[in-house]
């Protein structure tokens, strides 16, 4: 008799753990297979699967906060208590590190304490693969829509800032305003847009050279480390940045650019290589291009999320004169839109 | 997270950013503590290592070099003092040379070490609320299990339960969680899919 696999079996039984946490190589070939061979029970065996991570993740995070308050008792402990032992060893050390060691453990104690009496800070981080987006809804009343294979980060609770990284992709931002507690976004090349009472869009690709943002109500200040002060965007109004000079310029935003929430994707001359990005996170299609040149070359175009590619191909071909070639989920482009 | 945003952090550091500094120790803890981990067993001597290996990071912090890869400077400062803490626990001088054991693990390179981290913090708020809730009893018995990853029988030499007990506990656990997950108003179904996915 087989026994029913249920989650709870799953995520508590021995070897599926390891499998998940690819500890043990036999596990993983036994489960792997085990999952192929139960094409039926994929949802339960995914389930169990994020459960188990889930465990891990929340340990993991237990764990690293648990130690950082540990570090941060022992930097602030009396300077000569505390030292930190050079690497390697000499016997006069060796002496007296049985009593130091006691004295770190005590601060240690004591600093813990005092930690865990204020509420834990956890970072939350959020994330969409491609075809995916998402709507967060903060405690502060403002909303974070991202866009597919995205992600961000932010702590629970905010602090005196409610700060929110866009570590990759595309977030559209409608933020409740509160003078007191200023909502600021941050993006991996330094750019920060503090809001004034706002919605806008905030976009970072790893695959592409530029950040930009773009405010669709209210005002934003953007600054930049590549460049000095700060610039005030009204409605209607985006900045640029080239993550390598660190330039920002600004431009003219088109409000229907913020689209993709509701499934309308709006390309306002970008360059085909972002079109490239945005068919592979939309519609798992890669766009290969016969020439690379063409990746530089302008488009601006629109499209529904629920619309045929070959629709939306067929557009590409009568507007930019582009021949294309399917093979499965790859496209290949042929002409020479530029000119 | 990229190489950029390390290094960005470890500028931080040498600024004497007390909260960059943090954050680079966040950022950096479980792939420093999976390399050390490769070293020896001990969980705690390697968790203490590191966070000497950070105070004196900081103290140090005004005469550090500009890395270009914070992480493999922070890993070499890092395996120098756990091979000492080894050394000092075990009483081994140190012109004896390092038993087999402590060669440098195969197939490890610092990016390699230290890329598995991204996943950490992909917690769901959700999850973690609901583990949160749980009684601190299973929730030391699921840091046994789903992070140090230890058998069944480790874990009842460690806790002293038997392991039919232990695994009722989890069982228990995993079913608490789930209905608690699936009680909680929360607006996207796949509130789990979000990142905890395995690659």
């Amino acid at each position: 008799m087989q026994q029913p696999v249920t989650i709870e079996y799953l995520v508590s039984d021995e070897t599926f753990i390891a499998f998940c946490l690819g500890t043990d190589p036999d596990a993983i070939a036994y489960w792997t297979q085990k999952e192929q061979q139960h094409p039926q029970h994929y949802a339960v065996y995914r389930e169990a699967r994020e459960l188990v991570m889930a465990l891990h993740a929340y340990s993991q995070a237990k764990e690293i906060e648990e130690e950082a308050s540990k570090l941060k008792a022992l930097l602030h402990g009396p300077d000569e208590a505390v030292m930190a032992a050079d690497a390697i060893p000499d016997d006069r050390r060796i002496q007296w590190r049985v009593p130091v060691a006691a004295a770190i453990v005590l601060l240690a104690g004591i600093y813990c304490f005092l930690l865990l009496r204020r509420p834990a800070v956890t970072l939350i981080m959020v994330q969409t693969s491609a075809g995916e987006t998402k709507q967060i809804s903060l405690p502060d009343g403002s909303s974070i829509w991202l866009n597919a294979e995205s992600r961000l980060q932010y702590p629970k609770p905010f602090g005196q800032k409610r700060e929110v990284a866009l570590l990759e992709g595309e977030a559209y931002f409608d933020v409740m305003h509160d003078a007191e507690r200023p909502f600021l976004v941050t993006t991996p090349s330094g750019m920060r847009v503090l809001d004034i009472g706002t919605a806008f869009n905030v976009k970072s690709y790893t695959a592409l050279e530029e950040e930009s943002v773009g405010v669709v109500t209210g005002e934003v200040l953007l600054s930049h480390p590549g460049h000095p002060g700060k610039s005030r965007l009204k409605a209607g109004e985006g900045g640029i940045v080239d993550k390598r000079s660190g330039t920002l310029r600004l431009a003219h935003y088109s409000g229907e650019a913020a689209g993709w929430m509701n499934g309308n994707i709006v390309l306002n001359d970008v360059s085909f290589r972002e079109l490239q990005l945005v068919l592979r996170n939309t519609f798992k299609i890669q766009l290969l291009f016969s020439d690379t040149a063409m990746a530089d070359c302008r488009i601006t175009t629109s499209f529904r999320r629920n619309e045929k590619i070959t629709d939306i191909l067929r557009t590409l071909k009568i507007v930019y004169g582009i021949s294309y070639t399917t093979r499965g989920d790859t496209i290949r482009l042929k002409g020479t839109p530029c000119t | 997270m990229t190489n950029l945003d390390v290094r960005q952090l470890w500028t931080g550091l040498l600024q004497g950013d007390e909260s960059l500094f943090y954050r680079l120790y966040d950022t950096l803890y479980t792939g420093v503590l999976a390399y050390g981990l490769k070293f020896s067993p001990d969980r705690e001597l390697v968790k203490d290592a590191i966070n000497q290996t950070f105070l004196y990071l900081w103290q140090k912090r005004a005469s550090l070099p500009d890395a270009q890869s914070p992480q493999a400077y922070i890993l070499t400062a890092f395996k120098r003092r756990l091979i000492s803490m080894l050394e000092s626990r075990q009483g081994i001088p140190s012109s004896s040379g390092w038993p087999e054991t402590w060669n440098e693990p195969a197939e490890t390179s610092h990016e390699q070490v230290l890329v598995h981290q991204d996943d950490t913090y992909r917690l769901q708020e959700t999850v973690s609320a609901a583990i949160a809730s749980l009684p601190p009893r299973k929730q030391q018995l699921i840091r046994l299990k789903y992070l140090e990853g230890l058998s069944y029988r480790e874990i009842a030499v460690r806790t002293r339960l038997s392991e039919r007990t232990i695994y009722n506990k989890l069982h228990e656990a995993v079913k608490t969680l789930r209905t608690q997950l699936a009680d909680t108003d929360t607006p996207y179904p796949s509130v789990l899919t979000a990142q905890l996915a395995l690659r």
